[in-house]
């Protein structure tokens, strides 16, 4: 006994159609055994018979568009389907699938979900990551600034942030309900708000560690890989709410549109770049951390360190120079 | 660094910009109501000074104008380098020319310069009967003088004034002259009643506040370029870095060295005027609307040695900005105290021409008990060889409450030099209970 399964043009399952009796015939027509819905399929298309070693082979009805092979090609009158093999005929495909094949076991509940989706998929879940994230974000601008603040201030401050989440979310719910009939408001809201809350922590921990060690580059750079991470990864899970792209597809769309962005950026940079400047770069971050736990050098070591700096400094005149 | 505008002093050069009717009113009406003893003055000796013009020569344009006069018999010319400096920058775009009271036109050869005074000597093949003396005599306070020159290329005019002594708190002495100084006049001299060089015109802070270069000066750098073997040289730039090099030397040598005076700025001590030549300021901010108080300490050199247009240099700064909350959080007063430190980032002001960019070290340092932050900046000169800009900024560490961003700024010194003193400063940085 084999099962068919009719794919659509994309590779989706749309039906299984257990075939009980050979020959079984393919087509448009209400009257057929396994009947696709598909305007370049013709109303009596194709039928599948049984070799007596047990093939099962295709047939082509003198069809309008013809059957081929699982790769594509020229059209095909007979031709022998493995089982998993598949024929295509319109826009999707068949495939044969022995009924004997067998499944994985069922897995629980939870388990399916994932942790995020559960998560994400409570009203309640996401409500409370974006509070969390418009939190953190309104009290890390309010550590990171020292005029003197009201309550007013801070929560007009945190309810602008909520306004520019809900109009992101709501971009997204309106993009999902155009290409997969799915709003997920709050998950998008709560995608963004995770993202949001790694980038604070990412931030914060680079900050200080940088501070702490005295090597900012090397922090930022580690943790601006880490945010770049986060954000293919929130974009993923954006585009996963909001359209049914296979996994690997939309794995590719959300790094290309971060990279997308991040070369926009660097061109931009790259286009505003100044070739001089009086401008000292040094790193100048300040963190009320006990001095024990900040790596430090001593004075003698950092003179030694001035005295090495010449030369630097001198290629840097000659360098210009020859330009 | 500091550059001339920005120091509010101004060099006396001409480039056509007309400084407004009352500087001018100010120059003439000075004319007018002179005695019979300035017009007497006038009289006899005007015909010694000259207008120095620098052409531009693709298009015999004028660039600059300024004033000189001449000191010897044989044509030679003292003005001022800030005059000429132009020549000095590009002879290949620049010459020289000086006119004289009789229109006679003279083309002109630099002979020497003294960078550091802003003096420069011409030849010419003038030979005028009867050139100024110089004189090194010592003068009473009030004594009139009377000042020569082209302001603003009106025509040469006589400026009467005061004799106010020398400048204090300088590194070189400069002539404190009360009386109206123009630009255009630099360069020209301000003679007694006898026609006795007492010094050279060369800048003013406005509203009669103006400064000469002492005619020793001038007769120091004639003695080295008549010399009998004395060859100029091709090029002055090389002679200019050398000048500024055993400048910084001199007055560098023993900055910080030894016992460094200490200000307390709340629990910190931090070096202060390291030399009788700084001027120090303090100032407190306790603004009713912030949460924090701010303390300022500065101090500066005043002289400053004119290199061209787009930079000076040879000036030394320190400041100390004190920060105290009693107020603000520990993580938020050190967003306060972070945005203090990073504004020290914005440099002074430079071109590409003649600098190349900071290059910088920062370290969490030890220093006796504290940890600072410091962050020690340098820029080459390009032009002028072995000169360097160097900035060391540090904020300490490890009180919650407080805080000192410190920062110290060479300009046009070696670069061990600024090696030296910049650790030597950060030697001095303490703290006291």
């Amino acid at each position: 006994m084999i099962v068919v399964e009719v794919l659509d043009h994309r590779g989706h399952l749309r039906e299984r159609v257990r075939v009980v009796a050979f020959p079984a015939s393919i087509g448009r027509a209400y009257d057929n055994d396994i009947i696709v819905d598909d305007r370049l399929v013709s109303p009596h298309h194709a039928r599948l018979t049984i070799a007596d070693d047990g093939w099962v082979i295709a047939e082509d009805l003198d069809s309008l568009n013809g059957i081929r092979g699982q790769s594509g090609g020229p059209r095909i009158s007979r031709l022998v389907v493995p089982s998993g093999g598949q024929l295509r005929l319109g826009r999707g495909s068949l495939r044969i699938v022995d009924a004997a094949l067998p499944v994985a076991p069922a897995v629980a509940e939870d388990l399916a979900q994932g942790a995020l989706p559960r998560l994400f998929g409570s009203a309640l879940g996401s409500l409370v990551i974006c509070a969390a994230a418009i939190a953190a974000l309104t009290w890390s601008s309010y550590l990171g600034g020292y005029e003197r603040t009201n309550t007013a201030k801070v929560v007009s401050q945190a309810l602008a942030l909520a306004l520019v989440l809900a109009i992101w979310a709501g971009g997204w719910s309106l993009a999902g309900r155009l290409l997969s009939h799915r709003v997920s408001f709050l998950a998008h809201a709560a995608v963004a708000s995770a993202a949001l809350l790694m980038g604070v922590a990412l931030n914060v921990a680079g900050e200080w560690l940088g501070f702490a060690t005295g090597a900012e580059r090397v922090e930022r750079a580690f943790f601006g890989m880490v945010m770049l991470g986060v954000a293919i990864a929130a974009l993923n899970a954006h585009l996963r709410l909001a359209t049914s792209l296979a996994r690997p597809r939309r794995l590719v769309a959300a790094a290309s549109l971060v990279m997308a962005v991040l070369a926009f950026v660097a061109i931009d940079a790259y286009g505003d770049r100044e070739p001089f400047s009086t401008e000292m770069e040094f790193s100048a971050i300040l963190k009320p951390l006990d001095t024990r736990l900040v790596r430090s050098v001593s004075a003698d070591e950092f003179s030694r360190e001035m005295i090495g700096m010449q030369s630097r400094v001198d290629s840097l005149a000659l360098k210009s120079r020859s330009k | 660094m500091t550059g001339a505008a920005g120091r509010g002093r101004r060099t006396l050069l001409a480039r056509g910009i007309a400084l407004g009717l009352p500087a001018m009113a100010a120059a003439t009406a000075g004319a007018q109501e002179s005695s019979s003893l300035a017009a007497a003055v006038f009289a006899s000796h005007a015909g010694q000074v000259v207008k120095v013009q620098v052409v531009e020569t693709g298009s015999a344009a004028k660039a600059v104008i300024g004033s000189g006069f001449y000191a010897t018999a044989r044509g030679h010319v003292i003005t001022n380098y800030h005059v000429i400096a132009k020549l000095v920058a590009h002879p290949e775009r620049y010459r020289a020319e000086v006119i004289d009271r009789g229109g006679r036109t003279w083309a002109v050869r630099l002979l020497d310069v003294d960078v550091v005074s802003d003096l420069a000597v011409l030849a010419t093949d003038a030979r005028p009967a009867d050139p100024l003396l110089l004189s090194t005599a010592p003068l009473r306070q009030g004594v009139r003088l009377y000042a020569l020159g082209h302001p603003l290329d009106l025509g040469l005019s006589i400026v009467e004034g005061t004799y106010n002594g020398f400048l204090e708190h300088t590194l070189y002495p400069k002539i404190h002259f009360t009386g109206a100084l123009n630009p255009g006049m630099s360069g020209g001299p301000t003679i007694d009643r006898d026609g006795r060089v007492i010094g050279i015109n060369v800048s003013t802070e406005g509203n009669e506040v103006s400064f000469l270069v002492p005619a020793g000066r001038a007769r120091a750098l004639m003695d080295r370029a008549l010399q009998a073997r004395y060859q100029p040289p091709e090029k002055f730039l090389p002679v200019i870095s050398r000048q500024i090099l055993a400048y910084q030397q001199e007055y560098l040598g023993r900055l910080f060295a030894d016992s460094v005076p200490r200000v307390a700025l709340g629990h910190y001590l931090l070096p202060t005027r390291p030399a009788a030549f700084f001027k120090c300021w303090a100032d407190a901010d306790r603004d009713e609307d912030d949460p924090y108080e701010e303390t300022r300490h500065r101090c500066s050199t005043d002289d400053y040695v004119f290199i061209s247009g787009d930079q000076s240099t040879g000036v030394v700064e320190v400041h100390h900005t004190l920060l105290h909350s009693a107020e603000l959080n520990p993580f938020r007063f050190y967003a306060l105290f972070e945005q203090r430190f990073r504004s020290e980032r914005s440099g002074s002001y430079g071109t590409e021409e003649d600098l190349t960019r900071f290059t910088c070290d920062a370290r969490n340092v030890r220093q006796g008990s504290l940890v600072v932050r410091a962050a020690f900046c340098v820029r080459r000169y390009r032009k002028l060889d072995g000169l360097y800009d160097a900035v060391l900024t540090a904020a300490t560490l490890g009180d919650a409450a407080s805080g000192v961003v410190t920062t110290l700024t060479l300009t046009g010194v070696s670069y061990g030099n600024a090696q030296r003193i910049a650790t030597r400063y950060l030697r001095s940085i303490a703290w006291s209970e």
